[in-house]
């Protein structure tokens, strides 16, 4: 058996097609392409026909409601149950894109019976690369299985794994030994995998590849199988002695993994399970900074998910007055009418619709407010540790009155020779307050990669349908230059060339001078490009905040 | 319709266990928010202690769990005399729904056959009695969020459609969950929790371990792990049963009284729902005790949960609100 992504695709399906309910689903990244298309294209063989899913469609498509054409002809009211209440396998193939609120329904028709008998399972596909675009966490946390097939060449498919056959044994007769539990327990917990769901998941995987192999019980092969598919998406940590590990060992080595000569090594199995995760962590580029990274965050950016799918997309209609501001769902409005003509004394032959003003309904879009405010910081020489808390209170002092307004706040730092995005925008106090727990400072002072990196960061927002607002806080002594050379001159001239760009952008721009004098530099700076200029010497939290409070609502 | 869960058998998540025992005692505390991590059990929980709950008496066909025949709305039509037990109802309001199925719309099937005006009772009839249970409560759209806050607050469900003006009693415990990771929850439908509890994953293995090991025994023969659970379950649910009894009986005196003012003031919570709801959930505990009055180890037990969500938050106390209550509580050495 190889052990390429896509020989583990393979195994994957398989392993859904034994135990639906028990795995719940698989989360596929990939790109567009041959490669995904005929992973897609084992699923009608290995699950049954897929019910195809789609991030656009409405509410009645997925979860129902009223069928008018049916109701109309047949004098009954007809329903209409909605594609998630199908007992089937679910196909929905571009999972970045899909909602919290979408996501949570179909997490909910996942999870509604859970158990032994269904059919219902997801394979969500993901084509999203960046880590910022990922699908909801609460969907991919019911989803057992992870694969990732963005790297796979065209020439790997080999379609003939998918023809092995079914299980070579009933689910059922393989039994799980108290030791079993134990090790996926352990190894989740020295994985840092918090939630409990994984081990069952891993548990039910293990089971699940006994199954396949005609095995009675997990053999070492199973465990390992089980919590590479499971595992590595999850895993927020290495073990700390195993982190700088052996250099991965040549492919051929991995392949006979139940090879007993590989446990007869002195190590606990565990150690092996932990370092099948670690490869493949590593074949995945997982790197244990974003890892731990993501520890904290725990939600991989769901705040900003949120944001990215608000603008633009219609939101089911409500009933409304017409007071001649919302703009009139005249489907929504027939189709709430219709039901009620027989009662309103409209004859079966009469052609008149009548409508009566409760059954008006208004289009919602989602507010278009949504604002983003990008606190760019200095986080450059000896004030650096000052400036980088007090900015961390502001974000959170910032948060903690924005709810009402539904506005999200992003923190870049810049230091040394370059920026970086050191809190991705979020509507979360709480994840705000794990990620910014430590923040690095010290160095020169690239003022230009600072207002680069919130430029670029300003642009990707607006492109998520957000309104971003910049508020620099430095003391303006820029002497490193975009490409890192540490030349006062040309730091400035970088400098006033990415406020400027930020400006043609249409975003507002605020300059907090943070020095104990105010700097010229600055001032000229922002007057320049009319941006506002506040010198504000002890830069507090609470000072700030109120400047970007202010740059919000002018 | 899979069995739940039994309640005794939820490994840890002491404070979650609890703070849904109270309500049970006494629903008048007014539901509880379960925030935390995912895949630490908040839903089993909340499906186990629907399964835990002792039966409500009701009149047969009464779409609100009516106990007695004046309290039958007009619109019910035929509600016979007679009285039936029926498991307490735990509805669960999934995310997605619509207005009309929270609050009931009219009937459309007898509009489209007969012309007949009826109401078709909604979620919040089902829920009356018992308890209205929201996954991801901080994904809920707006506007049925508002509807929730004002049914929850006047304990009536009122609906104008079609010149029908209909109300019915809607009174239950809200349960809500969520991740607040997917986001905050608006103050308004915090302060209407009485209680909140933070679940979190285990961090102890040999734990995390029995976690699993019972979920797997559970998963392989239900009904054998019923069984073995069911006296544990059933001690619960007699104690709930006797506390309730009790309530009325717990002796408060004014020390206590005392106490749950000088805190509320210590750590600047506002209104006075927090005093209540600190109060309520303290005698409860005591009922549920066998206490013979209220005493201030009642009071610390349930200060964390009955009062954190209420505080103001101060963004630059790292501390969680847990601990700041639990700080008060040792600097006024109660």
């Amino acid at each position: 058996m190889t052990d390429g992504p896509w020989a583990q695709a393979v195994t994957a399906l398989r392993l859904l097609s034994i135990d639906p309910g028990g795995l719940g689903g698989l989360w596929l990244r990939a790109r567009a392409g041959p490669v995904r298309d005929a992973a897609f294209g084992l699923i009608p063989g290995l699950l049954g026909q897929p019910v195809k899913l789609h991030p656009a469609w409405d509410r009645d498509a997925f979860l129902g409601g009223l069928d008018l054409a049916r109701t109309l002809t047949s004098h009954h009211e007809c329903r209409n149950p909605g594609l998630l209440a199908r007992d089937a396998a679910f196909l929905m193939p571009s999972g970045e894109r899909l909602e919290p609120e979408k996501a949570a329904w179909i997490a909910a028709a996942l999870g509604r019976d859970g158990a032994a008998g269904t059919r219902r399972c997801l394979v969500l596909g993901d084509e999203s690369g960046a880590p910022d675009e990922v699908p909801p966490v609460l969907l991919t946390e019911q989803l057992g299985l992870f694969v990732d097939l963005t790297e796979v060449p065209l020439g790997d498919i080999d379609l003939s794994l998918a023809r092995a056959g079914a299980a070579a044994r009933p689910l059922a007769e393989v039994a799980l030994a108290p030791a079993d539990i134990d090790e996926m327990v352990t190894v989740a917990a020295r994985l840092g995998i918090d939630s409990l769901r994984a081990p069952l998941y891993a548990l039910a995987a293990a089971r699940a590849h006994a199954a396949l192999m005609g095995r009675a019980a997990l053999a070492e092969a199973d465990k390992r199988a089980a919590v590479e598919l499971v595992y590595t998406v999850r895993a927020t940590q290495l073990p700390a002695e195993e982190a700088p590990a052996e250099p991965p060992p040549p492919p051929e080595d991995r392949q006979e993994n139940d090879n007993p000569a590989d446990a007869g090594q002195g190590e606990l199995p565990q150690d092996l399970l932990v370092q099948a995760v670690a490869l493949r962590m590593a074949e995945l580029r997982i790197e244990r900074a974003h890892a731990a990274r993501r520890r904290g965050a725990g939600g991989d950016g769901a705040g900003a998910k949120v944001a990215a799918t608000r603008r633009g997309s219609p939101k089911p209609s409500r009933p409304g007055r017409l007071d001649g501001r919302g703009r009139i769902d005249l489907i929504g409005t027939l189709r709430r009418a219709v039901p009620w003509q027989t009662l309103r004394g409209a004859g079966p032959g009469g052609t008149a619709v009548r409508i009566l003003p409760s059954d008006i309904q208004i289009k919602r879009y989602e507010h278009h407010s949504d604002r983003v405010l990008v606190f760019v910081v200095d986080a450059s020489g000896s004030t650096a540790m000052t400036r980088l808390a007090e900015a961390k209170g502001a974000v959170e002092l910032f948060l903690s009155r924005a709810y009402a307004r539904r506005d999200h706040v992003a923190l870049i730092g810049f230091r040394g020779t370059g920026a970086e995005i050191l809190l991705a925008p979020t509507r979360s106090l709480v994840q705000t307050k794990k990620q910014l727990a430590a923040l690095p400072g010290g160095g020169g002072t690239p003022l230009a990669a600072g207002l680069v990196s919130a430029g670029d960061l300003a642009r990707m927002s607006r492109r998520h349908g957000l309104s971003p607002s910049i508020v620099v806080m430095t003391d303006g002594k820029a002497n490193v230059a975009l490409d890192g050379r540490a030349d006062r001159a040309a730091a400035r001239a970088d400098g006033e060339r990415a406020a400027r760009a930020i400006r043609l952008d249409g975003f507002d721009l605020a300059i907090v001078d943070s020095g104990t004098r105010p700097n010229p530099y600055l001032k000229d700076l922002a007057g320049q490009i009319d941006a506002d200029y506040v010198p504000l010497p002890r830069a507090d939290a609470h000072g700030l905040s109120r400047v970007a409070g202010a740059l919000l609502d002018s | 319709m899979k069995a739940a869960f039994p309640f005794a058998a939820i490994v840890g998540q002491d404070d979650m266990k609890l703070a849904m025992i109270l309500t049970a005692i006494d629903p008048k505390l007014g539901g509880v928010l379960v925030f935390g991590d995912r895949g630490t059990g908040k839903s089993t929980a909340v499906r186990a202690l629907a399964a835990l709950l002792p039966p409500i008496t009701a009149l047969r066909g009464c779409p609100v769990n009516s106990e007695r025949a004046e309290d039958v709305p007009d619109w019910a039509g035929a509600v016979d005399g007679t009285a039936e037990t029926r498991p307490t109802p735990v509805v669960d309001l999934p995310l997605g729904v619509t207005e009309d199925r929270v609050t009931g719309a009219l009937d459309i099937e007898r509009a489209l056959t007969r012309g007949e005006k009826a109401f078709q009772p909604g979620l919040l009839a089902q829920a009356n009695r018992g308890y209205l249970y929201i996954d991801e409560v901080n994904l809920l759209e707006d506007h049925i969020v508002d509807l929730l806050l004002d049914v929850a607050q006047s304990g009536e469900n009122l609906v104008e459609r079609e010149g029908l003006s209909v109300r019915h009693p809607a009174r239950f415990v809200l349960v809500g969950s969520g991740n607040p990771e997917e986001g905050e929850l608006r103050p308004q439908l915090l302060d209407r929790f009485g209680l909140s509890v933070e679940v979190r994953s285990p961090t102890d293995v040999a734990q995390r371990i029995e976690v699993i090991r019972r979920r797997d025994a559970f998963e392989t023969d239900a009904g054998a792990f019923l069984r073995k659970w069911r006296k544990k379950d059933a001690a619960i649910r007699d104690a709930v049963l006797a506390a309730r009894g009790a309530l009325a009986t717990v002796a408060v005196r004014a020390p206590a009284l005392k106490l749950c003012a000088e805190l509320c003031m210590a750590l600047g919570s506002d209104g006075l729902r927090g005093e209540l709801t600190l109060y309520r959930a303290a005698r409860a505990l005591a009922a549920y005790e066998g206490a013979a009055s209220l005493k201030a180890q009642h009071i610390r037990r349930v200060a964390p949960m009955a009062l954190a969500h209420r505080l103001r938050r101060d963004p630059l106390d790292d501390a969680g609100s847990t601990v700041r209550v639990q700080r008060v509580l040792e600097e006024m050495g109660a």
